[in-house]
């Protein structure tokens, strides 16, 4: 289990549900709006086993819902509803070597204008475990 | 009699000075992560970390405005320790980033050349460590 495969996981997952175009993080892109762009933040990586060889990995992924400055906010909001249906409390994802869970709810925060942007961002906590 | 109360309260007040000191230190602790700077991109960084603040001109660190709710705030980069200073259990505390583009710098934003910046939430990776920094301030206390 490494961070690569959580990221690249949780990533495929949105981009197969195909809201809208996704962009990634260091992705040269700047595609039409309204896209999303996606970036993996772990946060800490633990292991309370003497023993080791039970690490979990805590982070979130946060997803920015970016449409054109000017329209009804509304339209980032039900994208990022769309991204909290795609990653229910409780989802669990396989992975190699581990299991990745979603323990809460996907968090939404303020949106903000920017430039000729509106953005708005979740973020979908998870805990990876090793199995 | 007498003296089984005497330590019940020599009880007490160990556990109030343990709690108070476990509190004080564990925000202290997410709070100085949080400020925690690294270089900005403008300065000449070629790389960041998330959970470290970006500091170019040092508006946005020195931003920084700490309020203990119902006695007063302070504003600059060390403020948490001005406010921490009067912080009894129980009390309840904001801290703030008042800088116009603390939000950008955290979430994320859009660069003049069209690029999407990453943000660096140095607010939420840190927060989400609080549990952490307490857990391991607990285990200090308990060897106190």
């Amino acid at each position: 289990m490494n961070e690569n495969d959580i990221a690249m996981t949780m990533q495929q997952r949105l981009a197969d549900a195909n809201i809208a175009t996704v962009v990634y993080e260091n992705q040269d892109a700047n595609p039409e709006r309204p896209f999303l762009f996606v970036q993996h933040v772990p946060v800490e990586r633990v292991d309370n086993t003497l023993a080791g060889g039970q690490l979990i990995s805590r982070g979130f992924m946060a997803v920015t819902a970016v449409i054109e400055e000017g329209a009804f906010a509304s339209a980032a909001q039900e994208m990022l509803d769309e991204v909290s249906d795609l990653f229910p409390k409780g989802l669990r994802l396989t992975i190699t070597g581990g299991v990745i869970t979603i323990p809460r709810p996907v968090s939404m925060l303020a949106g903000f204008q920017d430039v000729a942007d509106y953005r708005r961002v979740a973020q979908v906590f998870y805990d990876a475990s090793a199995t | 009699m007498g003296r089984f109360a005497a330590d019940v309260s020599q009880l007490v007040k160990k556990t109030e000075d343990r709690l108070r000191y476990v509190a004080l230190q564990s925000i202290q602790d997410v709070m100085e992560a949080a400020q925690q700077p690294q270089l900005g991109i403008t300065k000449g960084a070629t790389s960041f970390v998330e959970g470290k603040i970006p500091v170019a001109e040092g508006e946005l660190r020195g931003s920084l405005k700490a309020e203990l709710l119902g006695g007063g705030s302070a504003l600059g980069p060390d403020s948490f320790a001005v406010a921490l200073s009067g912080y009894e259990v129980g009390d309840t505390m904001r801290f703030t980033w008042t800088a116009k583009h603390a939000l950008p710098m955290e979430l994320g934003f859009r660069a003049r050349n069209g690029r999407q910046v990453p943000g660096r939430f140095f607010v939420t990776r840190n927060a989400e460590r609080f549990q952490s920094f307490v857990a391991a301030r607990v285990a200090e206390a308990n060897a106190l």
